[in-house]
């Protein structure tokens, strides 16, 4: 019955079959013992307000907040309790922004029902007193755990880590920002303490596993997934931790469909997502907790892509 | 019609091999995951109460930024080693700061630098809009005149002959051999090392943006007050107001040699 008032609502809706839950999920949910926590996710929307223009060589009439906002919805009728999250860069690239600041973005994304955003680069390109004028538009906390604001205007207004609840499961999710040398003027960034990335996310998974007992943690990041040289990455931190169980990436514009998957420190997989640039896709993940058995379920893996998307 | 056939192929893989494994009581969590493209397939409708809050910034949208401000003959894009468009933004400013510049030692400004990254899209054919203006240029910058010693304006040009993309440059001519700097003509005349050189770049590259160190810790700074937008719209709107339509050229200034 399930399946069916699913698919009632899917011809009402006119969303097709590619934008639904997965049919694992639909198993497990008949299972009973498990827990399901959704995972939607954003990076480098880059004030992409309305879709790309329908001349537009790559993604014409593709993304834009409406869109996503009847996604998010739709998949909130099947699982209410959904994680919406974004990896920074929601700033810059669109007039939108030169006009008002970040105040549309963030209304829209709070009208929207995000749960948490990390802050991306280009969220301090008015600098500092820039985000402070438009911080408050957002209903949705800012969660980055390695910038250090205590001496700047921006003290208290971001949050080193969130413990929510969802679905039963308690959730951690901590935040990664990128240096800002050589990406924003220093200018615009003067007062601002940058922690090393690793270090600070292995103290806070270890707060989130172990004072806040959290059973999944979520990393918000804009590090970048990878590069080939040491700088911190997505991919670094994955093999850096223990207890992070997901990364949220940003910043690289790279598209990882399905997601990766890294192995820590512990010799477990850590999922690392990231959806290209401009709001074109909705990432979705699905972590399946099984409280009483422990049985571990595996899925097929598919084709991977590992590119940067265009413009 | 592929999308969905790929989909039911992938749904029965997955239905056939959700396997029972070992019993793992400290590894409860299993994560999938994919990517849902927001095309007009995937979501038909977009939401009523997110179209109904974007229009007002819409209105103000069109109000302020689609007003037309020049006409182009052409596209002008991006390009290495050089582009109409690189050509295009580093010429108007040297012009635009040339005028806004009151030197005090009665040296005037010898060149443009500014840097590919920034330039953040391209201009279309035929009537450019204020928005197209602040597409390309959407960052606040300012335009600045830095002195350089002889030897650190030695190092800019290095830097300009070795990068693998094209730096917008205006008041040089730069042949690269073997990828690195081959020659250079400063305004038509050799470099000399035992002078100063004013060149007019951005505060953001002043400050060691897109690691140009040689920047930083100049002889002298000096503002010009005005943004690297502000001068491409003064440009295009005095352009237009003459009656001219926009030109640019590829003319070699950056060029390899045999």
């Amino acid at each position: 019955m399930f399946t069916l008032s699913r698919r009632k609502f899917l011809a009402l809706a006119g969303i097709s079959g590619a934008a639904t839950l997965s049919g694992f999920s639909t198993l497990a949910a008949m299972k009973g013992n498990l827990k399901r926590l959704t995972i939607l996710h954003t990076n480098d929307t880059h004030s992409r307000l309305d879709p790309y223009p329908p001349n537009d060589p790559n993604f014409p009439n593709m993304g834009g907040y409406a869109r996503r906002a009847a996604l998010v919805n739709y998949l909130r009728l099947e699982d209410p309790e959904l994680l919406l999250l974004d990896a920074g860069d929601y700033f810059q690239g669109t007039p939108y922004f030169n006009l008002f600041g970040g105040e549309a973005e963030l209304k829209l994304m709070s009208q929207m029902g995000y749960d948490a955003a990390t802050v991306g680069n280009h969220e301090f390109d008015n600098g500092l007193v820039g985000f402070h004028n438009v911080h408050h538009h957002a209903s949705f906390p800012f969660v980055v755990s390695n910038y250090d604001f205590s001496d700047t205007i921006l003290k208290d207004v971001t949050k080193p880590y969130l413990v929510l609840e969802k679905n039963g499961l308690k959730v951690g999710i901590y935040g990664l920002g990128i240096t800002l040398r050589g990406l924003v003027a220093p200018s615009n960034f003067e007062g601002l303490k940058y922690l090393d990335p690793v270090e600070v996310a292995r103290t806070t998974e270890e707060t989130l596993k172990n004072r806040h007992r959290c059973q999944v943690i979520i990393c918000l990041s804009h590090l970048g997934f990878n590069y080939n040289h040491d700088r911190p990455s997505d991919v670094l931190v994955a093999k850096e931790t223990s207890y992070t169980d997901i990364i949220i990436g940003g910043h690289t514009h790279t598209l990882l469909d399905p997601p990766v998957k890294e192995k820590n420190k512990l010799n477990r997989e850590v999922t690392i997502g990231q959806t290209g640039s401009g709001g074109v896709r909705l990432g979705m993940m699905e972590v399946l907790f099984d409280l009483n058995s422990g049985e571990k379920l595996v899925e097929a893996s598919t084709t991977k892509i590992y590119k940067n998307q265009g413009a | 019609m592929v999308r969905n056939q790929r989909l039911f192929f992938s749904l029965l893989i997955s239905i056939i091999v959700l396997l029972p494994a070992c019993r793992q009581k400290d590894l409860p969590r299993e994560v999938t995951g994919k990517l849902i493209l927001l095309d007009s397939v995937n979501v038909p409708i977009p939401d009523v109460a997110i179209e109904s809050s974007l229009e007002f910034y819409r209105e103000e949208f069109a109000r302020e930024m689609n007003q037309v401000v020049a006409f182009s003959p052409f596209a002008m894009r991006r390009a290495s080693p050089e582009g109409l468009l690189n050509n295009f933004v580093a010429d108007l400013v040297l012009e635009v700061a040339g005028e806004l510049y009151e030197s005090e030692d009665g040296q005037g400004i010898d060149f443009c630098l500014l840097n590919y990254g920034g330039l953040r899209a391209n201009l279309p054919a035929g009537e450019i809009t204020r928005s197209n203006v602040f597409e390309l240029m959407p960052f606040e910058n300012e335009m600045v005149v830095l002195t350089l010693s002889g030897e650190k304006t030695l190092q800019l040009f290095e830097y300009v002959a070795g990068s693998d993309r094209g730096m917008p440059i205006a008041g040089l001519k730069i042949g690269i051999k073997d990828g690195e700097l081959g020659h250079v003509l400063i305004g038509g005349q050799a470099f000399d090392p035992d002078r100063n050189y004013k060149v007019v770049t951005s505060d953001y590259l002043a400050e060691g943006g897109d690691r140009m160190r040689f920047f930083l810790d100049p002889i002298n700074t000096e503002v010009l007050g005005m943004r690297i937008r502000d001068a491409i719209m003064m440009y295009m709107e005095r352009e237009t107001a003459s009656g001219n339509e926009l030109h640019a050229e590829l003319d070699g200034r950056i060029y390899f040699m045999d």
